[in-house]
């Protein structure tokens, strides 16, 4: 019962941890991808949208190549400071942000996009600037759809397996969230066990998705 | 590159040559495009005073728009329980209640039912001769042009084909193009009697 509460916890942490990085990040991204044109930015889409469709374990990789002790971050970080990600909660929360990133880019961008040019050109026309126009124009109205693409990153940090395996490893107590815990009951054998903390997880996705699916019906259309 | 320039009496929006751009916020322009584009999660008043800088003395010149556009008693409407009519008014007033140095308009009796197009044809004329502010409305229908108009610039496909008043166009179409599109049209030049 304990490790099962310290999993739950630890999943709990990361996920909220890392929607809370992708809900600031995610959402300058994709007011930028949505209401910008420069050089560059289907590169930009491509570089967020990826980790989507690759293998986690290869974003993993990735990670490791970036955050590792000799990686490109994370070999000056260690000679700094001698902390690294490898096996840290923190670790986690990078490995879910960056694979729950693509999803609410790809949410929040569409309802910017989704929002009448013309409500834009006539705030313009009437003296208000870029930023006050997202803040009470375009954040407004975009509004389900952001929270449903904070939702669904929610959802999917809370699931997140291959890439946290590969960099914060299944640590109990530490790193193990609930999705790593299944994978140790099913190897150690406790198949109860397993399918009890499946469950248990199923029903919170279950529950995040009905509310993303609650939260993107528009009100005011 | 566009080239040219765009200005309305001193004021330079736009230059090529002396490559002045005014950004839309420093215009002046108020703008009604063709759907009115009423921001949808604001009432009625939060739409007119939205380009006003402090809410405060705004009071008594919303008071003034809200008589003029006879939108009492819908203050706290949202877009969507409006008429077209009604929410044409309010786009009116909400561009009106910045000043501003002139009107454009994108259409504006497109979206309303023909059978009060020349009611609100005709309150737009006096709204103009009221207000003194230059409008410029664009329009594919020659007849609401000529209604309306001080000056008249038919275009087709981008480029001029004729400008000047209204009976100037009438009485001496430029070319085929032009008479054909006046073809189209009853215009009255001599008083009608009925019996």
């Amino acid at each position: 019962m304990d490790s099962f509460l310290s999993a739950l916890k630890i999943s709990l942490w990361v996920a909220t941890s890392s929607t809370l990085l992708v809900a600031l990040f995610g959402l300058a991204l994709a007011f930028v991808l949505a209401r910008c044109n420069f050089r560059g930015k289907n590169i930009i889409d491509a570089v967020v949208t990826i980790p989507m469709v690759l293998p986690p374990t290869v974003v993993g990789y990735y990670l490791m190549v970036l955050l590792g002790r000799e990686g490109i971050v994370g070999a000056p970080l260690y000679q700094l400071t001698g902390w690294s990600f490898l096996f840290t909660w923190q670790g986690a929360v990078i490995a879910a942000f960056i694979v729950s990133l693509p999803l609410m880019v790809r949410v929040a961008r569409s309802a910017i996009e989704s929002v009448d040019e013309d409500l834009i050109r006539v705030s313009y026309s009437l003296g208000k600037s870029k930023w006050e126009t997202f803040v009470h124009v375009i954040l407004p109205l975009a509004r389900s759809g952001i929270m449903a693409g904070v939702v669904l990153a929610f959802a999917r940090g809370l699931g997140e397996f291959g890439a946290t395996l590969m960099i914060a490893g299944n640590i109990p107590g530490r790193t193990s969230t609930l999705s790593l815990s299944i994978y140790s009951a099913f190897q150690a054998g406790d198949d109860t066990r397993a399918g009890q903390l499946a469950w248990v997880l199923t029903g919170i996705s279950v529950f995040v998705v009905y509310l993303a699916g609650k939260l993107s019906r528009s009100r005011w259309m | 590159m566009d080239e040219g320039y765009i200005r309305v009496g001193e004021r330079v929006f736009f230059d090529s040559f002396a490559t002045i751009d005014l950004p839309p916020q420093r215009r002046e322009i108020g703008y009604l495009p063709q759907n009115y584009a009423l921001f949808p999660h604001m009432t009625v008043r939060q739409n007119i005073l939205y380009g006003h800088q402090a809410p405060g003395p705004a009071a008594e010149e919303f008071h003034e728009m809200i008589t003029l556009f006879q939108l009492e008693g819908l203050e706290n409407r949202y877009p969507k329980e409006l008429s077209g009519g009604q929410k044409q008014r309010v786009a009116l007033a909400r561009a009106l209640m910045r000043k501003p140095r002139i009107l454009l308009l994108d259409e504006p009796l497109a979206a309303v039912d023909i059978s009060v197009r020349k009611m609100i044809r005709t309150e737009l004329k006096l709204l103009q001769r009221k207000l003194g502010i230059p409008m410029i409305l664009i329009t594919h229908d020659l007849s609401e042009a000529l209604a309306l108009a001080d000056k008249l610039i038919i275009y087709e496909q981008g480029r001029v084909v004729q400008e000047g008043e209204p009976m100037e166009i009438i009485k001496h179409p430029l070319n085929e193009r032009v008479s054909e599109l006046l073809g189209q049209i009853t215009i009255h030049t001599e008083p009608v009697f009925s019996f």
